[in-house]
């Protein structure tokens, strides 16, 4: 308990203090009355016993070091001296601390985003199995896997990124959904967060489990939702359970909001088409490799069972560790987190600068006051500990105000992302812990990176040291506009990449395009019944004045898809159309004619011609059907695949009771959409509402995150910018107010006006110009790590202008300032 | 000014004001004192380090100070030994005897 007192007794620093000073007293006293008996007169004797003692402040000072809790209690004057001197400088103080809250709130603002998926639970061995190409899994080889192989001790299969209607009626509410099969939530290490979570046994139950998200919007976080029923896409479900806060399923960065038990699918009425993507948990000791192994051995064999899919052989099993997330968007939601974390980097590094060079300035304006405490015996090691202080107090203030800037931005940036879809898919940024965490290492680490320099400094000036031209600032100044071309540039290549995204041609023209997603599954009607109705809204449609063709699939391009395997050539994905397809998609035909519209035929693609009957005439081939022509190459899953072949299917009788329905327009799509909404929920029999999009917002909605991205990236380059001239301004206002005299003495020797001029311009101009032409290298390096990524002349040139513009900007005021200096008041004042 | 009188070789301050306190309670300036007397001027302790040694050994346990009446009647701060303190001395004067009897063999003449 000894510490206890020691601790209470150092924090009564005023008893302390007067105990030392009594202490040195008695000491001294004790000295002259020494030196007085010895013979010495009074007044010599008091100076010779201070002069054997030294200085009494110092050695009280060291005293005071001594205690053990001794630093506490010079924190806290250290604090409050800081305290004291930020308020009687509130611009200093305000300018400094807006750097940090840019630089740590930009921080904070990305690492919300990443943090919500890069912290997500994914338990250690749990590993993804798929085929090498990607395919979805069939129903049949997830169950014969499960049952028999050797190296899995849990197994789950998911449908990733369905869209599920809510509720009944034209109100219900789109959301991202999975299907789950097996052990999917106690594989991934979920618990709930209220009821619970469904388990193999249930799978023949219509059980769904709903997120966190969800439950709040949706049931006012109702405690007693378990058990509950809930519509999903027209169907009566239980809800067991809420996913915890942190679990956003396998279509990251999108949060998947309800997930169901495959009760409805089960078993499937084609177990041999693919619509699973597969997971599981490695046994103890068992290795990925091994497993692996296994795992396409099991594959040979089950093969062997079922003679119609000998053709997979060329499609092997892979076995690999997770990113599970299924999502299309995945690569490159990681990419751009990368760039971006890398960019805010780069802004938080600039702003310490700005902060580094604003206390370097200071430094040097309170070179007096720190003389002054230095001749009167304080430690060097303590004036350093008193400068960071006042770092860590402009650290707080900037990470508490950047975490709000990061909160109010958070939401905006949110704005950005494709809640503007009518999916609106949710993505997550919430600040919790490891936010704030990060918020506060960055804080702790600007002090490091900001104030202890400038601190060292300060602390090693000596008296009649002139003032030399600050050659650490003047490098600062060229690292950030260096690093701000850097981030600009970074921007203008995204912002190419996206558009070059944006036009890639994805095959079919989504412009004037409308489409709509059936679910007439619990319409209640046979598939003669369901060919007659889709006949109905085809007619319809193609009746309203400006549509020029209506054509129905099964599957879609960037859609609700599931690919098949068709053929005796191997897993080719392939979609079920009907014959005003091509027309309608604008797809066109290299080969052959259109299939008529009472005919069983096959279209090919180029890529499937290429692939599979090189040097054969394809119009001669047969798969199930007549192939009558060759389709142009187009996307079918993402934007950013490379060709693949794939087999349109085109069906006469269409009777599934999924379909979408694709209307081409004269005009534009958007007019059209309401027009052909109202039309379908007049003749939609099912309980699930359609759902209507325009083409381009079908095919946007990939290319939402590289969208967020670019702007993102625009507005941060802006604010890197703007950071970087802050700091040119202040170096230049500072040289200035350093340089009066001089200046004065130059004029008053008949220096010209133009001489002075040319004196500010050149100091901005060579740091303008050095960090440009280092940041224009930085960027051209920068822009090989990106696919595709090129720096062109006209973002360079759109760069260079800006900044030239700016850095003028930055140096009018200086420089208007050094024309008026007048040598006569100057002077006198010196 | 010459340097007729050693000052106290750094960290030996530590074992000379232990002994010091071992011959009973004591004040800084009676603790200098002794030490210059003892050693028959041969040592000389800087004030200036003296007083931040004897808090830092007040804070490590060894001494504890206490505010009594000086002989002369004015009120000063004694220190005393600790039970802690004793140990640390013996420990101290172990590895001064050490030290010493390391480096006077070194300085030995050697006969070859």
């Amino acid at each position: 308990m000894s510490w206890i007192r020691r601790l209470t007794a150092s924090l009564d620093t005023r008893k302390l203090d007067r105990d030392l000073d009594r202490e040195l007293a008695f000491h001294l006293a004790m000295r002259e009355h020494e030196r007085i008996s010895a013979g010495a007169a009074p007044e010599d004797a008091r100076r010779e016993v201070l002069h054997r003692f030294g200085s009494v402040d110092r050695t009280k000072e060291a005293c005071r070091e001594q205690s053990t809790f001794g630093w506490l209690v010079a924190l806290r004057q250290d604090l409050r001296y800081a305290a004291r001197n930020l308020r009687r400088n509130p611009a200093f103080t305000a300018a400094a601390a807006a750097c940090l809250a840019i630089g740590i709130g930009a921080n904070t603002v990305v690492f919300s985003f990443v943090n919500a998926f890069l912290f997500q639970p994914e338990p250690p061995g749990v590993v993804r199995v798929g085929f090498a190409s990607g395919s979805p899994i069939p129903y049949r080889d997830f169950e014969e896997w499960q049952r028999t192989n050797p190296v899995f001790d849990r197994m789950f299969a998911y449908a990733p990124g369905e869209l599920f209607t809510l509720g009944r009626g034209p109100a219900g509410r789109q959301v991202l959904g999975e299907t789950t099969v097996g052990d999917y939530f106690e594989t991934l290490g979920v618990t709930p967060a209220v009821g619970r979570l469904p388990a193999p046994r249930d799978e023949l139950q219509p059980l769904a489990v709903i997120s966190c998200q969800l439950w709040r919007d949706l049931y006012r976080a109702d405690p007693a939702i378990a058990g509950k029923a809930i519509w999903i896409d027209g169907r009566p479900f239980t809800i067991a359970g809420v996913a915890p806060e942190r679990f956003h399923g396998m279509m990251a960065p999108w949060s998947t909001e309800v997930w169901i038990t495959a009760a409805l699918r089960l078993p499937p009425a084609d177990p041999g088409t693919g619509w699973l993507a597969v997971g599981a948990h490695l046994k103890d000791g068992v290795t990925l490799r091994q497993a692996a192994g296994a795992m396409q051995a099991l594959a040979r064999e089950v093969n062997s069972h079922h003679p119609d899919s000998q053709r997979r052989s060329h499609d092997p099993l892979v076995v690999e560790r997770p990113g599970l997330s299924t999502s299309p968007v995945w690569q490159v939601f990681l990419m751009m987190s990368v760039v971006l974390m890398a960019v805010v980097g780069i802004i938080y590094l600039i702003a310490c600068a700005n902060v580094a060079g604003l206390l370097m300035a200071r430094g040097a304006a309170r070179r007096r006051e720190i003389f002054i405490r230095l001749s009167l015996g304080v430690s060097r090691s303590r004036l350093v500990r008193q400068l960071l202080a006042e770092g860590m107090l402009l650290a707080l203030l900037g990470a508490a105000a950047g975490t709000a800037v990061a909160f109010l931005a958070g939401n905006a940036t949110a704005a950005l992302f494709p809640k503007s879809i009518s999916h609106g898919f949710v993505f997550q940024h919430d600040i919790d812990l490891h936010v704030l965490a990060w918020t506060l290492a960055l804080a702790v680490a600007s002090v490091l990176f900001a104030a202890l320099l400038p601190s060292l400094r300060a602390s090693r000036q000596n008296l009649g040291a002139p003032g030399r031209t600050p050659r650490l600032r003047q490098g600062l100044i060229v690292a950030q506009v260096a690093a701000s071309v850097l981030v600009l540039a970074t921007a203008g290549i995204f912002i190419r990449s996206f558009q070059k995204a944006l036009a890639v041609d994805p095959g079919f023209n989504a412009a004037h395009l409308v489409t709509v997603d059936l679910n007439l599954h619990d319409a209640g009607r046979t598939p003669a019944e369901l060919h007659k109705t889709y006949q109905q809204m085809k007619g319809a449609l193609a009746a309203i004045p400006g549509v020029d063709s209506v054509s129905l699939a099964a599957e879609f391009p960037f859609g609700n898809q599931h690919v098949q395997s068709l053929l005796d050539l191997g897993e080719v994905a392939a979609a079920t159309v009907d014959a005003d397809y091509f027309r309608a998609l604008g797809i066109p035909l290299v080969r052959g004619r259109e299939p008529l519209a009472d005919e069983s035929a096959v279209v090919v693609n180029q890529e499937f011609v290429r692939h599979f009957w090189s040097g054969r005439d394809p119009l001669l081939q047969s798969l199930r059907g007549p192939v009558v022509g060759v389709a142009a190459d187009s996307k079918y899953w993402s934007l950013a695949e490379s060709p693949r072949p794939f087999i349109y299917q085109v069906q006469p009788q269409f009777d599934r009771d999924r379909a979408v329905l694709a209307v081409r327009t004269q005009g534009p799509a958007a007019g059209f959409a309401s027009q052909v909404g109202q039309l379908i929920r007049r003749l939609n029999p099912a309980p699930a509402p359609a759902v209507i999009q325009t083409g381009e917002q079908r095919l946007h909605m990939w290319l939402e995150p590289q969208r967020a991205a670019a702007i993102l990236l625009g507005v941060l380059g802006f604010a890197a910018l703007a950071l970087a001239i802050t700091g040119l301004y202040a170096l230049l206002a500072q040289m200035l107010v350093e340089r009066t005299p001089e200046i004065a003495v130059r004029v008053a020797l008949g220096a010209s006006r133009m001489q002075v001029l040319t004196l500010v311009l050149r100091q901005s101009g060579v740091l303008l110009a050095g960090g440009t032409a280092l940041g224009i290298a930085a960027s051209a390096a920068v822009a090989h790590l990106f696919p595709g990524g090129m720096l062109d002349a006209p973002t360079l040139l759109a760069i260079v202008t800006l900044l030239a513009m700016v850095g003028s900007a930055a140096t009018a005021l200086p420089a208007y300032r050094a024309l008026r200096v007048d040598p006569a008041t100057a002077l006198r004042s010196e | 000014m010459g340097k007729t009188r050693g000052d106290v070789l750094q960290g030996t301050l530590d074992l000379l004001v232990l002994k010091t306190l071992a011959g009973g309670p004591m004040h800084g300036y009676g603790i200098a004192s002794r030490i210059e007397q003892v050693s028959e001027e041969l040592l000389r302790v800087e004030e200036g380090s003296l007083y931040p040694a004897l808090h830092r050994i007040e804070q490590a346990g060894w001494i504890r100070a206490r505010w009594k009446r000086s002989e002369n009647g004015r009120p000063a701060k004694f220190y005393r030994l600790t039970a802690a303190g004793q140990k640390q001395l013996q420990q101290e004067e172990e590895r001064w005897r050490k030290l010493t009897r390391g480096v006077s063999r070194i300085l030995r003449p050697v006969y070859r």
